[in-house]
């Protein structure tokens, strides 16, 4: 089966939906039967072409970016079915090939050891029995989610929009853990380690660390579960690191080792990988040069339609229901604006549940075309640090941080 | 205090007991966690024939040619860049007299990929 054929069909299917919207049978009346076995699709930029998949443990379709390490995309249409990204659907991303694919749940140990009073092996059930069971809900994006759309175009992972998703994660708190160790008076950073590793002897471990305060804020947790379940494998079981509000870079999977460190951590993925430039927006013009750079960090806002796609079609004078997604980043969703003129005017949509401030928040809209021809909507999110998503891209080497306000163009019929 | 007064206590005390965990429990569902034996799917990707293509076999020590087969069109430049920050940093076992030869191999298929 050709790619062009299913990119047709997968235009009819979101023409089909549009067209429920409005209750409309006629507009539908010529689209062929859909194929529902579609094995590939064509995300929105050049060299987009990507195979779908089953192949991977513990995952429904995803698709496939890149076999080994694994990097799996969430198909977008995913985040139109609720809140919480389902664990099978969840996107995956690894640094290095050496991936454990056998894992004794009994004779896992976290490792806390550096500058503590008391170093501590804990196994599993000392985790989930010995300390107090903490719960939230929380974004998780990769730094570099959206890069395909950067322009011009940088080099690494050519992620569309679904390399992000939001579940509850279930553990103890990081600093319920640091206490019982007992954190030395000098502590600067805590650096964390997984069961991963590269294939090459020089090949750097993947290593994170945080500021020790950041360590011990409360929040930041050690998660064996997520949305009710053990980790998936390529998730991170059985253990990861949940840093609310910031990227996912931080979020060490397969976490095994906590090290406390008494000055800044200098390893190759703090000090060389995913550095933004610091400044606003993490923006640069291309081919900028001497500007300082810094570790990325917290996450920013960001807001998408989940029912309505580039292409589709709706009808003038007949309402259209609107609905999506928003996140806060690093602090919760005050507002989301929509606009149906292409940014010249903003209403407000009506935010739904709040399930916690690094949650994703459901909000919905209607809009009634007024003549035939295109519409442009756009939508943007408001943080309650009242941060809003800049109207223009941004733009670094890196390919980090996109949030602008996202545009949808429909043909109005 | 009497018996039946006792035990009356008792069954409250029960009940508010349970009725607390009742509620904890459905708030709280313990995390039922098992080992785990699973299979990596291999990749499919592979490199099309041409000059440079041996050399890049090298690359799949570390990672898949989807990878390389999903960038953007890079210059050769920018995959000259690319192959010496992964020797350098991650030490693909690159020869410095492989480096021309493997940047222009990659610009060739990184334009071809574009129209896909």
């Amino acid at each position: 089966m050709s790619e062009r054929h299913d990119h047709d069909a997968m235009s009819r299917r979101r023409f089909l939906q549009a067209a429920g919207l409005l209750g409309s049978v006629g507009l539908a009346g010529g689209a062929a039967a859909l194929d529902a076995g579609a094995n590939a699709i064509r995300l929105p930029f050049a060299n987009g072409e990507r195979d779908l998949t089953r192949a991977f443990p513990q995952k429904g379709n995803m698709i496939l970016l890149r076999t080994r390490p694994p990097m799996l995309e969430t198909p977008f249409e995913v985040f139109d079915q609720g809140v919480f990204t389902p664990n099978d659907r969840f996107f995956v991303r690894w640094h290095l090939a050496y991936i454990p694919t056998q894992i004794d749940a009994d004779a896992f140990r976290l490792t806390v050891h550096g500058k503590v009073g008391k170093p501590l092996s804990l196994s599993l059930k000392q985790l989930m029995t010995e300390f107090e069971r903490f719960e939230i809900a929380a974004v998780n994006q990769c730094s570099g989610n959206s890069r395909g759309f950067f322009e011009p175009r940088v080099a690494g992972g050519q992620w569309a929009n679904g390399a992000m998703g939001c579940a509850r994660w279930t553990g103890v708190r990081l600093k319920d853990v640091l206490d019982r160790v007992g954190v030395n008076t000098g502590a600067v950073q805590v650096r964390f380690n997984g069961l991963d590793s590269g294939t090459l002897a020089a090949t750097p471990d993947f290593l994170k660390s945080l500021d020790i305060d950041h360590a011990r804020d409360g929040e930041v947790m050690l998660a064996y579960g997520m949305n009710g379940e053990q980790l998936p494998v390529l998730n991170g079981f059985p253990l990861r690191l949940v840093v609310p509000g910031w990227y996912s870079t931080y979020w060490v999977k397969m976490l095994n080792d906590v090290e406390v460190l008494d000055k800044a951590d200098d390893n190759y993925w703090m000090a060389k990988a995913y550095m933004i430039p610091d400044t606003p927006h993490a923006n640069v013009a291309p081919g900028q040069t001497g500007f300082k750079s810094v570790p990325i960090n917290r996450l920013v806002p960001r807001s998408f339609i989940t029912n309505l796609r580039d292409g589709d079609k709706v009808l003038a004078g007949h309402p259209v229901a609107i609905r999506g997604i928003a996140f806060g980043g690093d602090a919760g969703v005050k507002q989301v604006q929509f606009s149906s003129d292409g940014g010249e005017h903003w209403l407000d949509a009506r935010l739904e549940e709040d399930h916690g401030k690094y949650a994703f928040r459901r909000w919905n809209a209607h809009f009634t075309p007024a003549r035939r021809g295109d519409a442009e909507l756009m939508v943007k999110a408001v943080n309650s640090n009242g941060v809003e998503q800049p109207v223009t891209p941004n733009w670094n080497g890196g390919g980090f941080m996109r949030n602008v306000a996202e545009r949808t163009k429909l043909v109005v019929a | 205090m009497n018996t039946f007064s006792t035990t009356l206590a008792c069954m409250l005390a029960a009940l508010l007991v349970a009725g607390s965990a009742h509620a904890q429990d459905a708030k709280q569902k313990p995390i039922a966690i098992h080992s785990v034996n699973v299979d990596l799917p291999a990749s499919t990707a592979s490199f099309p024939p041409g000059p440079g293509s041996d050399v890049a076999g090298k690359c799949l020590i570390c990672h898949s040619a989807g990878m390389v087969l999903k960038q953007p069109a890079l210059t050769q430049d920018q995959w000259k860049a690319e192959i010496n920050k992964m020797r350098s940093t991650y030490g693909a076992p690159i020869l410095d007299s492989e480096v021309e030869t493997l940047s222009t191999y990659f610009a060739g298929i990184s334009q071809q990929q574009q129209s896909r």
